[in-house]
């Protein structure tokens, strides 16, 4: 149980926040600087700022009493009280389900931490390299995760357009990889030999324009 | 801060989220993303992840320079395939020819390397027949099995390498191999022609046994199901199907959820058994062969006393089946293996070096009706090793040295299902000394056709 110890974090924008001992062990990094001794003063973290840092040490809070409830609906092991745990819950979740009321908990977090997460690019680049910093795996992986889905489905262009990046590319360059390492890229000769070869096989027009679509990567 | 200026292990954990194809347009975006999304150690996962490769090849087994260009070169070889139906054909290959390599590598040398989209389209074209999608995925990564120079050479090897094995009772003898596309269309050509099928006859030959038992397998193209011969088979073309039908999916859709044929369930189901155990080798050295006799629970009983042990398991005999002969509609066979356990045999705390049979006594069943009810003396086997019968006269000595004293035979049934039920009584030493001491061993064995 969390004891009555209380920690004080400084961010890099000079503000400081104090957190009860088990919200501070979420992250391993300030876990480490605890236990090598350094927590008596004021704990230095000069690559997070105090908007990311009140983040992290919401999702810290939420973390420490979710499992506290977890414990009291499920077979919460007392062992279990680290960063994995929160990976691990999810994943074991299809099995714990029984009770009703281990179900609501079930569903309350996945609400939150949807909520919690729909946050603006910026931050959420900010939140991951902070928890990298931190050691804060199971904010790292929900932070990784949230990336991976603004990534998902989209053409070059479009990825660009999502995170404002620019294309550094020159025109022979792009060419290039778009002939030997975008995978499976035709030009235009490749595409109506294939188009003859699906033919003689019978391939709808729309199946075949599903092939083309599906292998004709990163075309703009 | 953006996207790419992220740091490498953030940019790599979001990148692990991705798929192939993601990652790969990932580095189409700016040349920062291009070199995260380009790094080996993802590359190596998708490899390993989506094709169980394990080092940077080709699909001919040649090394490439590095594991995104292995990815690519797949992809682009197999581009007229759904690349869900090329990772599931990969890894049912990989499971026969590991099981092949570890236990049967003389057999595993004939599998032949994969045909080319060329040679498959000639074959179709050659039999006015378009190949179900998984099965076409099967041929393009192996091309059946390569005996037919063993066999021009006249020896019985030959006989003993196919890749689905089979059976031999009396002088039945069945080992059937996978036929590589040259002698796919030799040998459908012939059975079209002997039966009097129509030119536009769907069904291809593609398994046959190499002995001279004939059983002969068959694919038909347009409902993708894999049929057998019956004993009518060269008479009007007889045959019983060999997947559940069920289960025969999007055959012919590229975009079809799951496609899966009977070829391809049948090569599956094969794998599994041979790498769980439930078939396996039988014979030594050079005359070995898959035998299709189940060794292990639940489609084998097994039982033991006083240090016999005994073991049955039943087959369908689709070949000899004449379903238009009431009394030989399902012919099965089924195997009785004795043995005495290491122990020796052991009654009341006094131990035997051997034991022989002295008596049999079985009951088969049609469903529930008894049809043979047999009650005699001991029984003649054959010798596993080198197929010779064997016994003292008609009654079998069993030694503690493992070897197996196998019994086959068969018998013909009115039902589907039916069952073979027993005791053989086993005199300890030999039946000379008298000793009217009774062992019994209760194996049941199940027979039924699924």
């Amino acid at each position: 149980m969390a004891s009555a110890k209380v920690f004080v974090l400084r961010t890099c924008d000079g503000e400081t926040f104090e957190i009860d001992e088990s919200v501070a062990y979420v992250s391993e990094t300030i876990k480490n600087m605890i236990e090598d001794g350094f927590g008596h003063d004021l704990i230095p973290l000069p690559n997070v700022s105090s908007k990311i840092l009140l983040k992290v040490i919401e999702y810290c809070r939420k973390h420490v009493s979710n499992f506290e409830s977890s414990k009291k609906t499920s077979n919460g092991d007392e062992k279990d009280k680290d960063n994995d745990s929160w990976k691990k819950e999810k994943e074991a979740v299809p099995e714990v389900e029984k009770d009703a009321e281990e179900k609501a908990r079930v569903e309350e977090l996945k609400e939150w931490e949807t909520t919690f997460i729909d946050i603006d690019q910026q931050v959420l680049f900010d939140l991951l390299q902070a928890a990298n910093y931190l050691n804060i795996k199971g904010l790292l992986v929900m932070a990784a995760e949230k990336a991976a889905s603004m990534i998902r489905g989209k053409t070059p262009e479009q990825i660009r357009e999502t995170f404002n990046i620019k294309n550094d590319f020159t025109p022979e360059e792009y060419e290039d990889i778009r002939k030997k390492d975008a995978m499976n890229d035709f030009t235009p000769e490749e595409y109506e030999e294939i188009r003859k070869k699906i033919a003689d096989n019978h391939f709808t027009p729309e199946e075949y324009e599903q092939i083309r679509k599906e292998n004709a990567w990163a075309i703009e | 801060m953006g996207l790419e200026d992220l740091g490498d292990l953030a940019l790599h954990l979001i990148m692990s989220k991705l798929d192939a194809k993601e990652a790969a347009i990932l580095s189409c975006v700016n040349k920062r993303l291009r070199v995260s999304a380009s790094e080996e150690r993802l590359w190596r996962k998708f490899c390993a992840d989506d094709l169980d490769l394990l080092a940077p090849e080709d699909p001919d087994g040649n090394t490439v320079p590095s594991f995104k260009a292995a990815y690519q070169i797949w992809r682009k070889v197999f581009i007229m395939s759904p690349w869900l139906l090329i990772r599931r054909v990969k890894r049912c290959w990989n499971t026969i020819k590991s099981w092949m390599a570890a236990n049967f590598p003389e057999a595993g040398g004939t599998l032949r390397k994969g045909a080319s989209e060329a040679e498959i389209k000639e074959m179709e074209d050659t039999l006015g027949v378009k190949l179900p999608l998984p099965t076409k995925v099967l041929y393009r990564f192996c091309d059946g099995q390569d005996i037919t120079s063993v066999f021009s050479s006249g020896s019985e090897r030959g006989s003993s390498l196919g890749l689905i094995g089979g059976y031999s009772f009396y002088d039945h003898v069945v080992n059937v191999y996978l036929l590589p596309l040259s002698q796919v269309i030799a040998e459908t050509k012939e059975f079209v022609r002997h039966l009097g099928f129509s030119n536009r006859s769907k069904y291809i030959v593609v398994a046959a046994s190499s002995t001279y038992g004939e059983k002969l397998f068959f694919l038909n193209c347009s409902n993708a199901q894999l049929y057998v011969g019956t004993k009518n088979l060269s008479i009007d073309g007889e045959m019983i199907a060999c997947v559940p039908s069920t289960l025969i999916n999007s055959v012919h859709n590229f975009h079809g959820n799951q496609q899966q044929d009977a070829m391809l369930l049948w090569l599956e189901e094969h794998g599994r058994r041979l790498h769980s155990g439930i078939i396996g080798l039988r014979g030594e050295g050079d005359v070995r062969s898959i035998n299709l006799f189940p060794e292990s629970p639940p489609l084998c009983s097994t039982a033991a006393t006083n240090g016999v042990q005994t073991r049955a398991s039943s087959l369908l005999i689709p070949e000899l089946c004449d379903p238009q002969k009431e009394s030989e509609k399902y012919w099965f066979s089924y195997s009785i293996r004795m043995r005495l356990l290491p122990e020796g045999c052991i009654i009341n705390g006094t131990s035997f070096g051997s034991c022989q049979l002295y008596w049999r006594r079985w009951i088969i069943r049609a469903n529930d009706t008894v049809i043979s009810d047999v009650n005699d003396e001991a029984v003649i086997g054959k010798d596993l090793v080198t197929g010779k019968m064997i016994g003292c006269g008609k009654y079998p000595l069993l030694y503690p040295d493992g070897k197996e004293f196998v019994y086959e035979s068969c018998t013909p049934l009115t039902s589907s299902s039916g069952s073979i039920e027993g005791a053989f009584t086993f005199v300890p030493g030999r039946s000379t000394r008298f000793l009217q001491q009774h062992l019994s061993d209760n194996p049941s064995s199940t027979l039924s056709a699924l």
